[in-house]
């Protein structure tokens, strides 16, 4: 989260800036591609170079502070997510258990960025085997820094049913830990 | 490992202490010894970017650019979809650019480096090389010479192998591997230069033979002292060109020969740009 300056540098983005939006990139795309590592895998990449391309149309327009921000940007991937779905004719559920905690790779390099990296790995791995609305959830109010109102209003719940679900994906998250005698 | 089987009850764990792992990094200094692990996962998910999280930018960049970057206060009066101008004109850029590396390596780099070339090219060595920016670089009235991307350093870049000296190629891929993030990274990003097709592509905006650019193994050598890229430039707003077709919806695009305007839309002449004398065979100064 950029913080006490995003007005600023959402100005500064809109007038053409690239410092501005090189820093707005750097801090939303990460959680994005967080987010869409766990909700569509085998297309995370592409979705997020999709919304990128929407935001950057609209970009000149939008009007609102940090939260509003991110909410906007989550909200236009998982559009683009449904449509690839519906694309793909897939079904729309997502992959339980798609990396297996067993296979993740240890790590052969040591350093913290290589185990910070895994860790993260290691934790969308989990949040992959919830399911998929305790996921979303969880994410859009980790990852993506939304409050309860807004990630109810993007999923298209109640604030209450959010609260739930995000409570119960943790104490599954627990479950799954204790399994898998997971210390990260 | 504590004993879990009492994990069954929904409320095994006290909801503020859940709420409290939701809503921010700090963790609570009672939290249940159960759900440390749950308190990992979420710091790992909050985890700095790893470099991977980080390798879109380039192409996120040159998006920008041809959206928003130029931008000029009559921008909100435009139409709202922009179309993106990259492929469009990704022919006279090439054109443009390759007259830029041209230039240099005919042995106007010295002009360039003094920042005394005329506007356009100054503009354009300016993006390519680091060459300092012309004095009217920023006026906004200016005809513009059409930034080129970053994409185009992999065009100057075959260029420069095949016509240029070891200093300059190091020069040149220098600045690629910074586009690129990376010398591991630079095949994909020229890759992506081919067929960016998160632009919209057009039929015409395939060029012909397409210039290799693969880096030897060698290239990446120190560069000569006499050479000092300068640092990247703030971005100053530019006149956006004039001429806008419109977009065509990525599954229903359609190849055409050459470029074609929608039928409403009258394009105004292009900007004139006149690169500088053409060698006629590579000086063998830089």
């Amino acid at each position: 989260m950029i913080g006490e300056g995003f007005p600023a540098v959402l100005t500064a983005a809109q007038e053409g800036s690239e410092a501005a939006f090189s820093q707005l990139w750097r801090d939303t795309n990460p959680p994005l591609l967080r987010y869409l590592r766990v909700i569509a895998p085998e297309a995370a990449e592409d979705i997020a170079s999709d919304t990128w391309v929407k935001v950057l149309r609209a970009l000149t327009g939008f009007r609102g502070d940090e939260q509003a921000w991110r909410a906007w940007v989550f909200t236009i991937s998982r559009r683009v997510v449904i449509d690839e779905r519906r694309r793909r004719s897939r079904k729309p559920a997502m992959r339980l258990g798609e990396v297996p905690l067993a296979s993740l790779p240890l790590a052969a390099d040591s350093g913290d960025e290589a185990m910070e990296r895994l860790s993260t790995k290691a934790a969308i791995a989990m949040l992959a085997e919830l399911p998929p609305l305790q996921a979303e959830v969880i994410l859009l109010r980790v990852v993506a820094g939304l409050d309860t109102d807004a990630v109810a209003r993007l999923v298209g719940r109640s604030p209450g049913a959010v609260r739930v679900a995000a409570h119960r994906g943790l104490r599954r998250l627990a479950e799954i830990a204790a399994e898998a005698g997971v210390t990260l | 490992m504590p004993n879990f089987r009492w994990l069954g009850r929904q409320d095994a764990f006290e909801d503020a202490a859940l709420a409290a792992l939701l809503s921010g990094p700090e963790v609570p200094e009672d939290l249940a010894s159960g759900l440390q692990p749950v308190a990992d996962v979420l710091a790992a998910l909050r985890a700095r970017p790893a470099g991977d999280e980080l390798a879109g930018e380039a192409l996120a960049m040159a998006e920008f650019r041809e959206r928003v970057g130029a931008s000029h206060p009559a921008r909100a009066t435009r139409p709202r979809r922009r179309p993106a101008l990259l492929t469009s004109l990704m022919s006279a850029k090439v054109a443009v650019a390759a007259a830029a590396v041209a230039i240099t390596i005919g042995g106007v780099a010295t002009a360039a480096y003094a920042g005394a070339l005329p506007g356009p090219a100054q503009s354009i060595a300016h993006d390519v090389i680091g060459a300092p920016a012309g004095h009217n670089h920023s006026s906004a009235s200016r005809p513009s010479a059409h930034r080129p991307d970053g994409h185009l350093l992999c065009y100057a870049y075959a260029y420069a192998k095949a016509h240029g000296t070891a200093a300059q190629q190091a020069a040149i891929y220098k600045k690629l591997v910074k586009a690129a993030g990376g010398a591991s990274k630079v095949a994909a990003y020229c890759a992506a230069a081919r067929r960016p097709h998160h632009f919209r592509p057009y039929g015409c905006m395939q060029p012909g033979p397409h210039p290799t650019w693969s880096p030897t193994p060698s290239a990446s050598p120190s560069p000569s002292p006499s050479f000092t890229p300068l640092p990247r430039p703030t971005c100053t707003p530019m006149p956006h060109p004039s001429f806008t077709p419109r977009p065509h919806r990525h599954r229903h695009h359609r190849r055409f020969g050459k470029h074609f305007p929608h039928p409403s839309f009258s394009p105004k002449p292009q900007p004139s740009f006149t690169p500088g004398p053409r060698p006629s065979a590579p000086s063998p100064q830089g």
